[in-house]
């Protein structure tokens, strides 16, 4: 192979004058956590509503839930994110549409937006699991004590249903921060885009994406070990 | 109180005093019912009158009609899959039924107007598999419907719990959670629990049917205790021995009918209807 390997490269000035590779690569990080996060919020309390409206009684809150589940989670992120993007905008009312395009940092909330619904729908799917995985009682006896149905959900179901789907969300959660990457087709600058151009200024192809890669590993070490300690925290005694 | 299998501590000894109280002490002296409204003696509580149920095609009541006047332990009996679940689960509503009204307390179960949750706060429930709330301590358990239903102060909630928890003999556990108790203490919990909400009446689905047999009796004391104290109750359960002893009416069901509505003595003494002979020949046999 005929490659000249420069790991010092990162500390070589990047031609866009903002600092050195490394700065790029790391302000790339810091989009990519950033987005997972606020994605995140979005995809934890509206998956949260939408598995909760899959288990209701009511057959409506069951179709509602169910149509949302499987239109965000069989179309692909990819082409979600391009509807988002560039679709949305022009079947907004013209001045909308032209204020949706013109908003400073569009990829950037355009990404939250998108990932956000994406993930609650699986979110949506662990929360159900979840509530349904407790024993039929439990709902029976909340509701024997004269809590009213939302009481049943906020004071029973699902502080234990979240307890029981905590590592699965983990998954999710890891999920939703590499999907972050997909962002980088509406030009969001977080880690992989950065790596890319990082490869596009100085070639050196292997370097950026290494860095890439050992940057995303060591984030998602982090969540795991987080994630760890929030299940010993939260571990409720005399359960197995 | 002679029914108790551990001796009662001496009466100048504090009730819980979590260094020196044993562990678990079972029933203790004092009244576990408190605050019941006076009411006329013979008044009814419960009024089910001809109601009748159906999972889609599938009829499991049949023209049900009976009451439950205040004060009065009626135990319902039958063979599994004769509807008695079922048919006290309508009394607070946890099931639907299409037919016929159940009254509580003067108020129509089966109404547009009822304030369901209202009326269930007032009927306490004791279920089979305790259904205690695993991620809650005791005293939590115990308090946390008084407190967002009945919007008690979060102090008095707690003394009205401990003090149940007290006497039902379990005081030195209110730290702990459900998973840490045996079966037979999670149930004097549930029914506890129940209690503290100050129920008008008390319904109990097969309390001691999921726990090991030398459980059954200490919860048995708890009911019996209940009973003797003017609680009025309803009770499905397949201990003919706590029905011989504090019963006053034995209903007995099958394939979702009321085969069978007699006080204790004609019960036990002389059923009536083949069906509630075979199904006492056997269940009495051992």
């Amino acid at each position: 192979m005929n490659y000249n390997w420069n790991w010092s490269i990162f500390f070589d000035q990047s031609p866009e004058g903002t600092g050195t590779y490394a700065d790029m690569l790391l302000s790339g990080l810091q989009w990519t956590i950033v987005t997972a996060l606020c994605a995140w919020v979005i995809a934890f309390f509206l998956g949260s509503l939408v598995g909760v409206l899959r288990t209701l009684p009511s057959k409506t809150a069951n179709a509602i839930g169910t149509t949302y589940v499987e239109i965000f989670r069989n179309v692909p992120l990819l082409v979600q994110m391009f509807l988002w993007y560039f679709v949305l905008p022009e079947v907004l009312p013209r001045q909308l549409g032209d204020a949706v395009k013109q908003m400073p940092d569009a990829p950037f909330y355009t990404a939250v937006v998108c990932l956000g619904f994406f993930t609650a729908s699986r979110v949506a799917e662990q929360v159900r699991a979840g509530i349904q995985a407790l024993p039929r009682g439990q709902r029976m006896a909340g509701t024997a004590m004269g809590f009213t149905t939302y009481q049943t959900y906020r004071y029973v179901l699902l502080p234990n249903a979240y307890r029981i789907i905590l590592p699965p969300l983990t998954s999710e959660f890891l999920n939703n921060l590499k999907n972050t990457s997909v962002a980088l087709t509406i030009g969001l600058l977080e880690l992989t885009g950065r790596a890319r151009s990082m490869q596009e200024f100085s070639f050196q192809v292997f370097e950026a994406f290494t860095a890439a890669t050992i940057l995303y590993v060591l984030i998602n070490l982090v969540v795991v070990v987080a994630a760890t300690f929030l299940e010993r925290a939260v571990a409720i005694p005399g359960q197995r | 109180m002679t029914s108790s299998p551990m001796p009662a501590p001496t009466a100048g000894q504090p009730a819980v005093d979590a260094d020196h109280a044993p562990k678990d002490a079972g029933l203790q002296p004092g009244s576990l019912v408190s605050g019941l409204p006076k009411a006329a003696p013979g008044e009814t509580m419960i009024a089910i009158d001809a109601i009748s149920k159906w999972y889609g095609e599938f009829q499991v009541l049949t023209n049900c009609t009976t009451k439950v006047a205040k004060g009065e332990v009626v135990v319902v009996c039958g063979p599994s899959g004769s509807g008695k679940s079922t048919l006290i689960k309508c009394v607070n509503a946890l099931e639907p039924f299409q037919k016929g009204q159940i009254t509580v307390a003067g108020t129509k179960v089966l109404d547009k107007s009822t304030n369901l949750p209202k009326l269930r706060s007032r009927v306490g429930m004791v279920f089979q598999h305790f259904e205690l709330f695993p991620h809650l301590t005791i005293t939590e358990n115990l308090t946390i419907a008084q407190r967002k239903v009945l919007k008690r102060d979060g102090e008095d909630a707690k003394k009205r719990g401990l003090d149940l928890l007290a006497r039902v003999g379990l005081g030195a556990h209110a730290h702990k959670y459900p998973g840490q108790l045996s079966g037979g203490q999670q149930q004097r919990v549930a029914i506890a629990r129940a209690l503290a909400m100050n129920p008008v009446v008390m319904l109990f689905d097969e309390p001691t049917s999921a726990l090991d047999p030398e459980m059954v009796g200490e919860v048995l004391d708890v009911m019996v205790e209940l009973a003797k104290e003017g609680m009025t109750m309803m009770v499905v359960t397949h201990e003919m021995g706590f029905a011989r002893k504090v019963a006053d009416r034995v209903i007995f069901m099958d394939r979702g009918e009321i085969v069978e509505d007699a006080t204790k003595d004609e019960f036990f003494g002389s059923p009536r209807s083949e069906r509630a002979q075979t199904f006492l020949s056997k269940i009495l046999q051992h």
